[in-house]
């Protein structure tokens, strides 16, 4: 398969290359870093149009993040192929170009078979994270977007500052709506410390409650951490959270509800009243 | 200001499980409502609508039980709602498919200024159909605006996220926006407010009606194989009964595999 790996990144650039030489059909590959200079949807297409040679390509491969989604929508109205984006995992099987990818809140794998090429798939950023860039020593081509009409003027730009990075902490204490009041989070907080673990917490408390700031949210519409040890108190377990802790090594529940399905997704769980457990547990490590 | 808001009907993704006899995915029988992240997008076009004037039309690419969730939309503000109906659409995982019907509706609705949509929809989060929408109709587009408010009937202001970046721009119409879910909190419509809304005011339209055909196979440029479950191993160790004998337990354990 003739394929050209496109991203807007170049770091995401290296590492869908480094997952992309685990996809056997592919037999020739061009790179291409596409700076968007904060350009939106009709400047990108635009500049496509006149600077790649998307003809007779197969394959292309990016990553998910904003930009790269929209190139991989002006690429596929423009090659009227086929699209499917955060996906993780890309293979042949029985000469078909197959992808896997999440889906229903990460229940399920939905397994699709690409039948009109050329195929422009999206890689999951939690299979990105997993490729370490190794040395990169292939020519990648540059292209820069016009900007060439005046329809979105950008007002300002600030790169969103978080004041935690969950997603590279090695311990996280996670708390969910069963700790009930705002000022009750402390007790998670010193648990925590003495862990040496960051906090976390699920959806109702950081969107819903808004008592600990979004960038500690793990789930679906939150962060992917997968630390060593992840210790979730009185969260019940949806399937949206699951999905953020999934591929954490050990998990332990602390929970009141025998029945809550977080049990079903743990290593090691206390049933019971977390107010009495987690101070205990605090006290004892 | 004409508003088009696009909605997705979706089984609630909580309630998905895998069926523990045939292994099949079950996704029938289950409750279904309006996919969260396009709730936002009603209610932010509703809110537009009450402080710049015009109309909202909602519109959802859908089964006939898709109709429920339009007269929804109806009852929480919206003028009118289109059902473009497609029996097998459970069968179509093309997202550009998706995004070029739905541009075929948006362009024979005349003069729709600003299309809103959810960053996502919930079950399947391709994430791609807004940009796809405003690639094939050529409207520009602006993802994941969390503020927006209209100047004159030309131009607006909008804030967004853009890959880690928060950015604030001035943009004219028209546009595809998809919203994030700070942007709004959604009004709820009771169950009687929906069961009032005239069934005049929601029009079922078929794909023939805007030029294409309905054949599955006409939207299967990713075809679709199978679902697994994704699962991963754990150990259920779980105690009970005395809180302080139960931690000593749980310490233990956690010391056995190495990770306090």
């Amino acid at each position: 398969m003739k394929t050209i790996i496109i991203s807007s990144d170049e770091n995401n650039l290296k590492k869908i290359y480094k997952y992309a030489e685990q996809i056997e059909s592919i037999e020739h590959c061009d790179f291409i870093v596409f700076n968007t200079n904060d350009g939106f949807i009709k400047n990108l297409k635009n500049s496509l149009v006149n600077e790649i040679d998307i003809a007779n390509v197969d394959l292309f491969l990016l990553s998910d993040s904003d930009k790269d989604q929209e190139i991989a929508s002006v690429l596929t109205a423009l090659t009227n192929g086929s699209c499917s984006t955060n996906c993780s995992k890309v293979y042949t099987e029985n000469n078909k170009l197959c992808v896997e990818r999440e889906v229903f809140g990460g229940i399920a794998y939905l397994k699709l078979a690409m039948v009109k090429m050329p195929a422009i798939i999206s890689l999951s950023s939690g299979l990105l994270n997993d490729q370490a860039i190794h040395e990169f020593n292939v020519q990648f081509k540059r292209i820069d977007t016009k900007i060439d009409c005046d329809e979105i003027k950008i007002l300002s730009k600030n790169k969103i500052k978080k004041s935690v990075d969950i997603t590279s902490a090695k311990k996280i204490v996670s708390v969910g709506r069963g700790i009930g009041q705002k000022e009750r989070i402390e007790i998670i907080e010193k648990l925590a410390q003495k862990l040496d673990a960051e906090v976390g917490c699920s959806r109702p408390i950081s969107e819903d409650y808004r008592w600990l700031p979004i960038e500690r949210q793990v789930g679906l519409t939150g962060e992917t951490v997968k630390p060593t040890l992840y210790v979730a108190v009185g969260i019940s377990g949806q399937v949206q959270h699951i999905v953020g802790m999934r591929d954490s090594k050990v998990v332990v529940a602390i929970n009141n509800n025998k029945s809550a399905p977080i049990f079903e997704y743990c290593d090691y769980g206390i049933v019971g009243d977390l107010f009495e457990i987690v101070p205990i547990l605090e006290n004892t490590i | 200001m004409n508003i088009t808001v696009l909605l997705k009907h979706v089984v609630d993704s909580t309630e998905v499980r895998f069926d523990k006899n045939t292994g099949e995915l079950r996704l029938r029988g289950l409750p279904e409502k309006i996919s969260d992240y396009d709730k936002h997008a009603i209610e932010e076009a509703i809110r537009l609508k009450s402080k710049f004037g015009g109309t909202v039309t909602a519109i959802s690419f859908g089964k006939k039980d898709a109709l429920k969730s339009l007269k929804e939309a109806v009852a929480m503000g919206a003028d009118n709602g289109i059902l473009i109906n497609h029996p097998q659409v459970d069968q179509i995982y093309d997202p550009y498919y998706i995004a070029t019907v739905l541009g075929k509706v948006i362009e024979k609705n005349d003069n729709c200024d600003l299309v809103l949509c959810g960053v996502m929809s919930e079950d399947i989060t391709n994430k791609i159909v807004g940009p796809m929408i405003a690639a094939s109709i050529n409207f520009n587009y602006i993802p994941n605006v969390s503020k927006m408010s209209i100047e004159d009937n030309s131009k607006f202001k909008a804030l967004c996220e853009i890959d880690e970046y928060e950015i604030e721009v001035e943009a004219s119409f028209p546009i595809v926006i998809s919203v994030s879910r700070k942007i709004n909190e959604p009004r709820l419509a009771t169950k009687i407010q929906i069961m009032k809304v005239q069934g005049k005011k929601i029009s079922t339209i078929s794909l023939e009606d805007i030029g294409m055909t309905e054949s599955v196979e006409a939207g299967s440029a990713c075809h679709f194989e199978s679902f697994t479950p994704i699962t991963k191993e754990r150990k259920h160790v779980i105690f009970e009964g005395d809180a302080t004998s139960a931690v000593k337990e749980l310490i233990n354990k956690l010391e056995q595999e190495k990770v306090l």
